[in-house]
């Protein structure tokens, strides 16, 4: 369990950090699913299988959606990435050591993969000025601070997560009434 | 129903924005069959103040185009809103806020997106942070760090000073902001304090309050004279918003169950008054702009200056008399505000213009509410179970 649980955190980051990192809409829906996939796992280890799926799914269908418009290809590591490099080793410090020096005993995989996530996602909300990435760090928020709050709340944010994908990535693409 | 409608929508927009708003609302709508799910009482009423607005500018707005398009995206916020507040926790209300933020800063075409996104974004993450430092802190100052990010995110979510955009004079205030924070950002601040305020401890609601009361004297003095110095109508009425917000901050943050209802009424003022008036002003600010003021005009500023009978003065009235009798010098304080805030009332309802027969009409039942909102507070206070 203890390798689960380790992998999950390490999946959540991965994936918050391609979102961080990437320009193109492979990048960014290849991290929206590991994300998902990531708290996913952790929600698993802690007993809550049901829950687990139904995060995955919400992360499957919110890459899925992210699949569809934006800018083409991966996209990721692109040149001027090293701030955003750096930033994301913070995101996964940062949470890491608040859970272990201010939360000690009280901060479980599951709350510390939505903290990752979360400071990914706003991350990507603060640092970006592309539609495509603000619209998949939001869905990354909605999943990380569903998944802070308990595995029930965590479907919550996978609704809000899925239902933020909806919207389409560049204004032109939507046809008017 | 839900199929229904989201059925005809899909067919009539399908691909578009609504289309996927009203398949969420279906969602929404089936999940809102589950336990859980309730409208509290003051809600009841900010949603059928949201719905009466929308009537109201359907009715009595000049016909232009886009407004068809404008009062559709009103019902379908107003929906999204009614299913963020009925929800069971504050996840889910969260989670709701951000589809909500997301949908209102696409509304804009002038691009911005992210920039419009971020503040809600950045109010979502820290009420979760708050949330969960608060629900699994275990120290005093782990707690008390949890309801300052409570507080902030409020401040933050509703796009206020500090974390709103910067108002500029270089283009036209977008509608898509104005909808956020005289339209949806009300109903959704109300939900958020009823979820919040039952869980704090009083050491968490002393950082809590001394934060929003700060930020709320803040946001008071900006938009007073940010108004008062502004030559640009648009930017003057986007100042008056961050105004009205910062008096609802303040009594929000007063904590007492009577300075909590003054934060409602003047929510309350902000969609019934403030909010028809900007929509009815953005066509007569692109017109060259007339001289004098007509009786209605003169009404109209009165309404907006917080003057008797009207519901500013009775939310000037009891936020004072609540402010005072916790520390007087707060009471002084605002009250050099709320005497500098007529400044810019009458230029507001200079913007305005001379409206047509139709939106007179609309004019006419605003300072009606307003004049209900003024003169029987105590009604209003009660339907809102306050």
């Amino acid at each position: 369990m203890l390798i689960l649980e380790v992998l999950a955190v390490i999946l959540a980051w991965l994936g918050g950090a391609a979102v961080l990192l990437s320009s193109g809409r492979r990048g960014i829906a290849l991290g929206i699913g590991a994300a998902g996939l990531g708290l996913g796992l952790s929600e698993f280890a802690a007993g809550a299988g049901e829950e687990a799926i139904l995060v995955l799914l919400g992360a499957l269908l919110a890459a899925g959606l992210r699949l569809r418009d934006g800018g083409r290809g991966w996209g990721t590591l692109g040149p001027g990435s090293t701030p955003g490099l750096i930033s994301a080793l913070a995101a996964l410090l940062g949470p890491l050591l608040l859970a272990v020096y201010l939360l000690p005993g009280r901060a479980e995989p599951a709350l510390l993969c939505g903290m990752v996530v979360t400071t990914l996602g706003a991350m990507s909300v603060m640092a970006t000025g592309e539609r495509q990435l603000s619209l998949a760090g939001a869905a990354l928020v909605a999943f990380g601070v569903g998944a802070m709050a308990g595995p029930e709340a965590a479907i919550y944010g996978a609704v809000g997560a899925t239902l933020v994908s909806m919207l389409p990535a560049s204004a032109a693409s939507r046809p008017q009434p | 129903m839900s199929a229904l409608v989201v059925g005809v929508t899909w067919l009539r927009w399908r691909g578009h924005l609504a289309g996927y708003l009203l398949a969420a609302l279906a969602l929404g709508g089936w999940l809102a069959a589950g336990p859980g799910f309730a409208v509290a009482t003051e809600q009841r009423v900010m949603l059928a103040a949201l719905a009466a607005v929308l009537l109201l500018l359907g009715l009595f707005s000049p016909s232009e185009p886009g407004l068809g398009e404008v009062l559709w995206g009103g019902l379908l916020g107003l929906a999204l809103v009614a299913l963020a507040v009925s929800g069971p926790s504050l996840t889910w209300w969260s989670a709701l806020v951000l589809a909500l933020a997301a949908g209102c800063a696409a509304l804009g075409a002038d691009g911005g997106f992210a920039e419009r996104l971020r503040a809600p974004a950045i109010g979502v993450v820290m009420i979760g942070s708050g949330q969960m430092l608060i629900a699994v802190g275990g120290n005093v100052g782990v707690e008390r760090v949890g309801a300052l990010a409570l507080a902030l995110g409020l401040v933050a979510l509703a796009g206020l000073v500090p974390f709103g955009s910067e108002i500029t004079a270089r283009g036209p205030a977008t509608p898509a902001s104005l909808a956020w924070a005289g339209f949806l950002g009300p109903a959704l601040v109300l939900g958020l304090v009823a979820r919040v305020l039952p869980h704090l401890t009083p050491d968490e609601a002393e950082v809590y309050s001394a934060v929003l009361i700060g930020l709320g004297l803040v946001n008071l003095f900006a938009g007073v004279f940010g108004a008062w110095g502004s030559i640009d109508p648009s930017r003057m009425w986007r100042f008056s918003f961050i105004a009205d917000w910062g008096l609802v901050l303040v009594g929000l943050g007063l904590l007492s169950p009577a300075a909590i209802g003054v934060g409602y009424l003047a929510l309350l003022g902000i969609v019934v008054v403030r909010m028809p008036l900007y929509v009815w002003s953005r066509r007569a600010i692109a017109t060259p702009p007339q001289e004098g003021l007509s009786r209605t005009n003169l009404l109209v500023a009165a309404a907006l200056a917080g003057a008797a009978p009207f519901a500013g003065f009775s939310v000037r009235l009891l936020l004072l008399q609540a402010a005072s009798s916790l520390f007087w010098p707060l009471a002084a304080v605002l009250v050099v505000a709320m005497l500098c805030w007529p400044a810019h009332a009458f230029r507001l309802a200079r913007s305005l213009g001379r409206p047509d027969p139709r939106t007179r009409w609309g004019f006419g039942l605003v300072l009606a509410a307003s004049l209900a909102l003024g003169v029987v507070p105590g009604l209003v206070l009660s339907l809102g179970g306050y």
